[in-house]
């Protein structure tokens, strides 16, 4: 049953005399919000709220698990995570989730609340038996009205008419209640069309992981794949000097280039000050020459013969010195240090043929002089290299700006038991090692 | 009830009192000024021998802090006029009052101020003798490069020109609004609403220099661009904190107890909660780029209020004040039943005005001599507590004699009767 009033004071109050008579499934209308109508309606206070604290917490908790789970734990399993170190944080590093769990908290909570109002109200519905009054659609516009259903257990067509009337109700008025009309038939096509049209990006994206293409990639965002910028080893009218790569500023040393340490940085007991090749001005500058002293100089330098005490001597770094030497020595000085890698045979092919400039064949690691060479020599020619006797510009080059401090002496450990295993002394066993041997 | 016959059943309601007796300046001014007074002296008298001037610190702290509240009320007042809105006119008397405590702040500034002019480095670092004079022991050249801004004479020209602005606006807003109580038409407020585009355009610059000048030159190789609005938004969450303490002290002694309403106390609460985040994702956002980007140079002001245990200082300094002045009170204010119950509102803004002052002191403190956050002491509360008094005794010297609610205010219906939906 349908009753229109006058306006929002007296829907009201109404609303407040219709509960008085013990009507409870009672329902206002009206154009605009009505203060105070919750509470003559005597509304129950709404679920909603409850549910949408749980799916914002539900949001966050599985924000933090999710980031945890991506990037804090790896394994060997199907959708493992993997750690991916950023900006030197650690993997789990809660600051850095709180954007995504905060953001996540947001997402659930606000989809929850707007999904769970069309559901708590019982949307979407097609149809509605009060959409067949002509008079309500007023209720946009400037009707007020009260409904009363007919579950409500004090419904009689009679008694609710005259308890309209009575309370200043106009033009009361019965509903049939229309069932649902049938959703429109042109609803599904559309529907089934779109569903179609959303899947054909999808079914392009699976197409083209199958599948290979000989043109470039398509850019639709280029994000950073075109930049403005300035690659390594290039001409630039920027700068004075014409190079895009910029030199240090004078006195300055980077973070982490302070090299102050003569036994852990040069090999040396102290820094003997006239070694060109090594110190500030080599660090300073990537790329300088390699040292220009004659070999039979060197053993009269102070090289220190044991590891410095930064140095770790285990398994672990011999294992990464295998690892080093393998990527960064091997080419030229061979697997097993004797001078015979890939770039060397080349050069003796090409040599043979008449056609190699200069060559200074890369030294045997089992020769004499160099098994005799102390840890600190050995260190200081992987740093700074070492240049032919007579100071020719031919020789091996410095891989300090390509190997790490703490790989270059693991290299050198790893070149140590290389040359031992062609010099193994039965001494060289411990009293166990030989027990187990014989 | 129609809006008009609400507004002439209240016009007519005497069950509440709504106007400030004018004896408060008599019963108000010499206990409340004398309990300040011996409190700051005495406790100047107590630190003198300190080796770092704790004192001066405390009282930095407490300055900066009764500064954030009026600031605040100024923000309230001019967003006012600002937005039309008509929901906070009961209350708009009660910001008035004390953004005009903010003269009183500027004298409190004068012995910071004389200080720095006697040339005293104690406080503010860039102020010592020598670090920006080439050649001396202690000269630092990046300091140096900063002379043109940092030096004593502008500095406190800065400052005062501040407060004068300040004081001017607030000044301007409550006698335009006080005049109205007494005015037939509406001829005292029609300029205020025009006024408030250019007030708070000047508000949101000046708020930013000051507290760039306050409070990050205590560490003058410091960068954060975003200072300014943590500032500001410490001190909105103050103001929203005061008022909800101020409305609960007044309606159990029976002011303003029809006036304002179950509705309007819960906008403080939404306020307040709304600023307590606001506050929290300022507060994120500044340290979320500076920890990411972990520059030594921005990092210095994390660093020595730790974010990892330590055994110096309070452990977890920052994530502590992420949790107890962010997480914890949003928890808390979440529900709406909280706002509308006056006592516990009263006591989140209780907990919001302590939270408050120890943010600043989380800013302030670290940068004394030893450099790293202890447990605030006797000098930091009993100080706070005096300048408490002293500011008290000024609103309320203030307040003396008028209306508690605009009550000729145009718009003064509208609000009695809102209602939150």
């Amino acid at each position: 049953m349908l009753a229109q009033f006058e306006g929002p004071e007296e829907l009201i109050a109404a609303a407040r005399a219709i509960r008085e008579k013990g009507y409870r499934k009672v329902e206002a209308f009206s154009p605009f919000p009505v203060h105070g109508i919750d509470k003559a309606l005597a509304a129950r206070s709404p679920v909603l709220p409850w549910v949408v604290l749980a799916a914002g917490l539900t949001g966050c908790t599985v924000a933090l698990l999710m980031q945890w789970y991506m990037n804090a734990t790896e394994g060997d399993y199907a959708f493992a995570g993997y750690q991916f170190g950023i900006s030197g944080k650690p993997f789990w590093s809660l600051p850095a989730n709180i954007p995504v769990a905060f953001e996540l908290t947001i997402l659930f909570a606000a989809f929850t609340s707007f999904l769970g109002m069309i559901a708590f109200n019982g949307l979407p519905r097609f149809s509605n038996p009060l959409f067949h009054h002509k008079r309500f659609a007023k209720a946009t516009n400037d009707g007020f009205f009260l409904l009363i259903e007919s579950e409500d257990p004090n419904f009689s067509e009679q008694a609710v008419t005259t308890a309209f009337e009575s309370i200043g109700g106009k033009h009361v008025e019965r509903l049939l209640d229309v069932p649902d009309q049938p959703i429109p038939r042109p609803f599904f096509t559309i529907a089934a069309i779109v569903a179609v049209v959303a899947l054909l990006p999808l079914a392009y994206v699976a197409f083209a992981r199958g599948g290979h293409s000989e043109t470039p990639r398509l850019s639709i965002w280029c994000d950073m794949d075109y930049q403005p910028k300035a690659k390594a080893q290039t001409a630039s009218d920027l700068f004075a000097d014409g190079r895009s790569m910029r030199l240090p500023v004078a006195g300055t040393v980077a973070r982490g280039g302070l090299r102050l340490d003569p036994r852990l940085h040069l090999g040396l007991e102290h820094d003997d000050g006239n070694d060109a090749g090594t110190g500030e001005a080599a660090s300073a500058a990537p790329g300088a020459a390699p040292s220009d002293e004659d070999e039979a100089e060197s053993p009269q330098k102070p090289w220190i013969t044991e590891f410095p005490k930064e140095i770790e001597i285990s398994q672990r770094t011999m294992t990464r010195g295998q690892q080093r030497f393998n990527i960064h020595c091997a080419v030229c000085h061979g697997r097993a240090g004797d001078g015979d890698g890939l770039v060397a045979q080349r050069a003796f092919q090409l040599q043979e043929l008449g056609q190699a400039p200069a060559w200074k064949p890369p030294t045997s690691l089992h020769a004499e002089t160099i098994r005799a060479q102390p840890v600190g020599q050995i260190y200081n020619t992987v740093t700074f290299g070492k240049l032919a006797p007579g100071g020719q510009r031919i020789g091996m080059a410095g891989y300090q700006e390509h190997i790490s401090l703490e790989d270059r002496w693991a290299i050198v450990l790893y070149v140590k038991a290389l040359q031992r295993t062609r010099d193994a002394q039965i001494d060289h066993l411990t009293e166990q090692e030989k027990a187990a041997l014989q | 009830m129609s809006q008009t016959s609400l507004y002439d059943t209240w016009i007519n309601d005497t069950s509440e009192r709504r106007k400030a007796s004018p004896d408060l300046r008599r019963i108000a001014f010499g206990p409340l000024f004398g309990i300040g007074a011996l409190l700051l002296v005495g406790m100047w008298l107590y630190s003198r021998g300190d080796p770092m001037p704790r004192f001066w610190h405390a009282y930095l702290i407490a300055v900066t802090y009764f500064s954030s509240i009026s600031l605040g009320g100024l923000f309230f007042v001019v967003v006012l006029h600002l937005t039309g809105a008509k929901w906070g006119v009961v209350l708009r008397r009660l910001g008035e009052i004390v953004s005009m405590g903010i003269g009183f702040c500027g004298l409190l500034w004068i012995p910071i101020w004389a200080s720095l002019l006697g040339g005293d480095g104690s406080l503010y670092p860039w102020n010592t003798p020598g670090v920006m004079t080439l050649g001396a022991e202690n000269y630092d050249s990046l300091l140096a490069g900063k002379v043109a801004f940092l030096n004593a004479p502008f500095f406190v020209g800065r400052g005062i020109f501040y407060f004068l602005l300040w004081f001017g606006m607030a000044r301007y807003f409550f006698k335009r609004s006080v005049s109205q109580d007494h005015a037939s038409g509406n001829g005292p407020m029609e300029p205020l609403r025009w006024w408030s585009g250019p007030a708070m355009l000047f508000f949101a610059l000046s708020i930013n220099f000051a507290s760039m000048d306050w409070l990050m030159t205590l560490r003058p190789t410091w960068y954060s661009t975003i200072f300014g609005v943590y500032y500001f938004a410490g001190s909105a969450v103050a103001i929203f904190a005061l008022f909800a303490v101020l409305v609960w002290r007044m309606q159990s002694r029976g002011v303003l107890t029809r006036t304002i309403t179950v509705e309007h106390r819960h906008d403080i609460g939404k306020l307040l909660f709304g600023f307590t985040f606001f506050w929290g994702y300022i507060a994120f956002s500044q340290f979320l780029l500076i920890w990411y980007a972990s520059i030594p140079e921005e990092m210095q002001w994390y660093a020595v209020r730790r974010i990892t245990p330590s055994s110096t200082g309070i452990s977890f300094a920052t994530a502590m004040l992420f949790i107890f002045h962010l997480i914890l009170p949003f928890l808390g204010l979440l529900s709406r039943h909280v706002r509308r119950q006056r006592g516990i509102l009263a006591g989140w803004g209780v907990y919001m005005l302590v939270m408050h002052w120890f943010d600043l002191y989380y800013i302030i403190a670290p940068e004394t001599a030893g450099g790293s956050l202890q447990w605030p002491g006797l000098p930091e509360i009993a100080v706070v507590l005096g300048m408490g008094a002293l500011y008290a005794g000024a609103l309320l010297w203030i307040a003396a004699g008028h209306w508690l609610v605009p009550v000729r205010d145009p718009w003064l219906a509208e609000s009695l009767a809102f209602e939150n939906i």
